[in-house]
């Protein structure tokens, strides 16, 4: 069985967001709990400030599975709703038809690694 | 002229002792006829307050901000504003002063909305002042009302009767438009009370409990060997500093030589100057308190600041940076400490001061992680919701231990609707804003600060 995982919508002012970083590559197994990667959502556009309005979420995979395909890379900015990635539930299996839904995932506010 | 129901507005008297007070013409910021509520700014002038004195240099009042001393007009009562013609020159009479202060000046006229009964000849105008002390003279900006780069913005009734007090802002950019309002002047704190408010912001240095600690605590020795360092090392980098850098780098020093905490006032009032004392409330955020900073390596001074200035840092001032600065930790217990030692600093100095801290939003219904398992602990080091919830809990024994009063976001925004009043968590909306604006003023009149402490009579 397929699934997908789409750019969630983290908030009312939220409509896009970059794809910050990777945690698994393609065609490995992904456990429940185990993080997928993490996102930077900038809100300037729709709910702009003097400093900007950034933060940052990390996707962790709600049930198990095998990441078969990146879609986007890291950078990218995806908008709501964007397909990031194709998952499955065995190694080898082949996609026949339309993914059946999306994989459950838990989204968690991240705090960023600090620069210096 | 009057015509129909339109009430004339005038200055009404002012009383300076011993000084000229002269002032430029109107700029409006309402359109004429436009309907404003009572207490909201629609026109404003600057004024000028020097000696009448001949002997001697001529002594101008409140020089430090005499390029930003404004008076703002208020409307006295709700209505349609007019505008009077013959109190708009134009060109630079609008902004230096070419007038003297005569008190039946009409600066206006309101026509009221309903029926105003007894109907006055003429109403007196509700006024309060504005000022910026500019970071420095040549950072000049007549477009506005506290347009430009100001080190200090504050504002006050003119209409003070008693001695009043004074709330200084001290937090970072989730209260700017709470304190300064819509309209950068200040109108809406000040609507109903006659106290003074006074804004700092964090252009570049940020105002947390340790950086505010050390600027209580340095001497001017101090201070010295922090700019004789710099200005030593940063001629030893490999890019040679440019204008900009010198400007980034004036703006660093001052921050770190000067403490808002420390700082008396004079303001204008109808009756008179009125001298104030150092500030009875501080208002501080506890967004500003970051788990790290940067500290110099060998003087031990803390610069903090908000992570999205530092890619605008210039090269050269860049290239000091790095190798004389480390990383700075802060745990939950570092935080507590220094705000312990803020609190202690302030109350040794004015034992009377109400320290009021604006805490973090720490709930958001729209997402969660139900197994913490994959992070590492603790866990507020990476999840900024938990991070908030031990900071507020932090605040909390901070509060009971040491009487400091929690601003508390973090239920206001949770009762607007969390996201949508907070969208990153940080950041106000106008209804959040407005909320918070008005739980400040109620915890200012609870605790009797004066000037807070009444509704203003005008």
């Amino acid at each position: 069985m397929f699934f997908t995982l789409q750019l969630p919508k983290l908030g009312p002012y939220m409509d896009c967001g970059v794809f910050d970083k990777l945690y698994i590559p393609e065609n490995e197994f992904v456990a429940a709990n185990q993080k997928i990667l993490d996102l930077r959502v900038d809100l300037s556009l729709t709910f702009a400030h003097d400093c900007p309005p950034v933060n940052y979420y990390r996707i962790v995979a709600g049930e198990r599975a095998y990441l078969r395909k990146l879609v986007v890379t890291v950078g990218d900015t995806l908008w709501v709703g964007d397909t990031i990635a194709l998952f499955s539930t065995e190694t080898d299996e082949v996609p026949a038809s339309a993914p059946k839904r999306q994989l459950i995932v838990s989204v968690i506010g991240i705090i960023p690694e600090e620069i210096w | 002229m009057v015509t129909g129901s339109k009430i004339p507005v005038c200055l009404g008297p002012i009383e300076v002792g011993g000084y000229n007070v002269s002032r430029s013409s109107i700029r409006w910021l309402r359109e004429d006829g436009q309907l404003c509520s009572k207490g909201e700014i629609f026109a404003y002038f600057t004024i000028v307050i020097s000696s009448k004195e001949n002997k001697g240099p001529r002594i101008i009042l409140f020089n430090e901000e005499q390029q930003d001393l404004k008076v703002a007009i208020s409307a006295p009562i709700a209505g349609q504003v007019h505008q009077s013609r013959d109190d708009t020159l134009g060109g630079w009479s609008n902004i230096r002063q070419t007038l003297r202060w005569d008190e039946t000046d009409v600066v206006g006229y309101i026509e009221p909305q309903g029926d105003l009964q007894p109907k006055p000849d003429k109403i007196q105008a509700s006024l309060f002042m504005v000022a910026g002390r500019r970071v420095t003279p040549l950072a000049e900006d007549h477009s506005g009302l506290l347009t430009g780069w100001f080190d200090r913005t504050r504002a006050w009734s003119l209409e003070a009767e008693a001695p009043t007090g004074t709330l200084l802002s001290l937090g970072i950019c989730n209260l700017r438009s709470v304190i300064r309002g819509e309209s950068s002047g200040f109108s809406e704190i000040l609507k109903d009370v006659a106290g003074q408010v006074v804004s700092v912001t964090d252009n570049l240095l940020v105002y947390n409990s340790r950086v505010l600690s050390e600027l209580l605590s340095r001497q001017p020795d101090g201070y010295h060997a922090i700019a004789r360092d710099f200005a030593i090392n940063i001629l030893k980098g490999n890019v040679l500093p440019s204008g900009a850098d010198w400007t980034f780098a004036g703006e660093f020093l001052r921050c770190l030589q000067f403490c808002h905490l420390t700082e008396n006032y004079k303001i204008l009032t109808r009756k008179g100057i009125q001298s104030l004392a150092t500030p009875e409330a501080v208002l501080l955020s506890l967004e500003a308190e970051t788990s790290s900073t940067i500290k110099h390596r060998k003087l031990g001074y803390t610069f903090a600041y908000q992570g999205y200035r530092r890619p605008q840092f210039p090269p050269a001032f860049r290239e000091w940076l790095q190798p004389n600065f480390e990383l700075l930790k802060r745990n939950l217990n570092d935080i507590r400490e220094d705000y312990v030692r803020l609190v202690r600093s302030i109350r040794a100095r004015a034992p009377s001061t109400e320290i009021l801290v604006v805490n973090m939003m720490s709930s958001s219904a729209e997402f969660a992680l139900h197994r913490f398992a994959d992070f590492e602990a603790p866990i507020g080091d990476t999840a900024p919701g938990v991070r908030a919830q031990d900071l507020n809990l932090m605040l909390y024994d901070l509060a009971r231990e040491h009487d400091v009063t929690i601003v508390d976001a973090d239920a206001i925004a949770a009762k607007l609707g969390g996201r949508f009043a907070m969208p990153d968590g940080v950041h106000t909306n106008g209804i959040m804003e407005t909320e918070l604006r008005n739980e400040i003023l109620r915890i200012l009149k609870a605790k009797n600060v004066p000037g807070f402490n009444a509704t203003k009579a005008n």
